[in-house]
């Protein structure tokens, strides 16, 4: 029952020189079978992949969602109404998490009033590795507690590893309140 | 020097590539895929190899499913959705995965019609029929299980009439049938340990059954048609 040898002056198939034995059936049905599996697998692969590797390439979409009033404020509310003051707060975002019921998502900033109904929302996560930082009110600069990240009161680093200024929000003001949208980040000094 | 250091890495003395001076393949490849067959081997003799092609494609779109299915009464039918409305093909894994089930069924018995009118179960094959006939039933109840998991009215009461019948059985039915459930109520429970044995208690035995029947063919080689 010993396999049948290949026929002899046979070429393997990377031989550069063209081979000296014309085609036999049993390379035809070689290369024939050899081919139509790997269609069969490339064609799984095709439509297998795509799936898997989708939400790589999604963005998280972010409708805007009301901080506060920029007047004064109702009870209970952040009071943006201090020029220059960075205000600590937490304002709801509804973030669509794939198959789960929309359900605001509770999200920590620090609102800065810049005047003129100007602002600066920064995202209170350290642009290090993303832990929560404090706002000190008597050194005026935030504080990471993780790594020693510190910020000045415009975002940008003064020590630490952070490897760029504090990310921010879009917002607009608009009847008077104070909406944040998109999260970005910004490059080297601001 | 270098360069010629190099090139003897490449290609060997006798013109063999890199990889197969050092493993060996060719050989291997040869002994496993050229084997005699005898004459007057027919089409009808493919129903097997197709079973076992519909095997791949349910694994590969099983395994893509697995990413996103969530076996919970809360969210599996939203999952499912998310499957085939959000996901780029999604719905077409997610039908490739139940018409390669089908198909499986199919030609799986025309795989035993064959067999059987061909008396290839006879001796000395008798042991691959018995271990086809195990894994029929796991086919089978690979094919229950994976009814409820989209958690619609159609899987809920099929799964419902199926657990009946079980529990129909003389003696250990009621038994039988609460430990299929996970208990009294058809819920949660039925849903995860359906789930469990639909992606790993019962493709993990069809594996074993299938290199068993695979290495006896080896063995025995295919049987002289008719």
């Amino acid at each position: 029952m010993a396999p049948p040898e290949e026929e002899p002056g046979s070429a393997p198939p990377w031989a550069t020189e063209a081979p000296q034995v014309a085609i036999t059936r049993r390379r035809f049905l070689r290369w024939g079978l050899g081919s139509v599996t790997g269609a069969m697998a490339a064609v799984l692969a095709a439509f297998g992949l795509p799936p898997i590797i989708a939400p790589a390439f999604r963005r998280l979409n972010s409708p805007w969602s009301p901080i506060g009033k920029v007047g004064a404020p109702e009870a209970g509310q952040p009071d943006l109404t201090v020029q220059g003051q960075v205000v600590s707060t937490i304002f709801k975002r509804t973030v669509t998490d794939a198959y789960m019921p929309p359900e605001p998502q509770e999200t920590a900033v620090f609102v800065v009033n810049l005047g003129n109904d100007r602002f600066t929302v920064f995202d209170a996560r350290c642009t290090h590795l993303g832990c929560p930082l404090s706002w000190d009110q008597m050194t005026h600069e935030f504080y990471c507690p993780c790594h020693g990240g510190v910020y000045d009161a415009q975002g940008d680093v003064t020590a630490g590893p952070p490897p760029r200024p504090l990310d921010r929000y879009e917002w607009k003001v608009q009847d008077g309140v104070l909406y944040a949208g998109r999260l970005y980040r910004v490059k080297g000094e601001s | 020097m270098g360069a010629a250091v190099e090139q003897e890495d490449h290609v060997s003395a006798e013109g063999q590539g890199w990889l197969e001076e050092r493993l060996g393949l060719r050989r291997v490849a040869r002994r496993v895929l050229a084997r005699p067959v005898p004459e007057g081997v027919t089409w009808f003799h493919c129903f097997g190899g197709l079973t076992f092609f519909t095997f791949i494609v349910l694994v590969v779109t099983g395994i893509v499913l697995a990413f996103y299915y969530v076996p919970s009464p809360d969210h599996a039918r939203a999952s499912v959705a998310y499957i085939d409305s959000s996901l780029p093909f999604g719905s077409l894994v997610r039908n490739l995965h139940r018409w390669s089930a089908y198909a499986m069924i199919v030609l799986v018995f025309l795989h035993m019609v064959r067999v059987f009118v061909h008396g290839a179960y006879r001796k000395p094959r008798e042991l691959s029929w018995v271990v086809g006939v195990l894994m029929l039933l796991l086919v089978l109840a690979l094919g229950f299980t994976g009814y409820l998991l989209p958690w619609d009215q159609k899987g809920y009461w099929a799964t419902n009439v199926g657990i009946n019948i079980a529990g129909s059985v003389p003696l250990v039915g009621p038994y039988l049938a609460d430990l299929l459930r996970g208990g009294q109520q058809l819920g949660a429970l039925t849903l995860l340990r359906f789930y469990a044995l639909h992606v790993f208690v019962l493709p993990l035995l069809l594996g074993v059954g299938l290199v068993a029947h695979f290495a006896m063919i080896r063995k025995q080689g295919i049987s002289k048609p008719l």
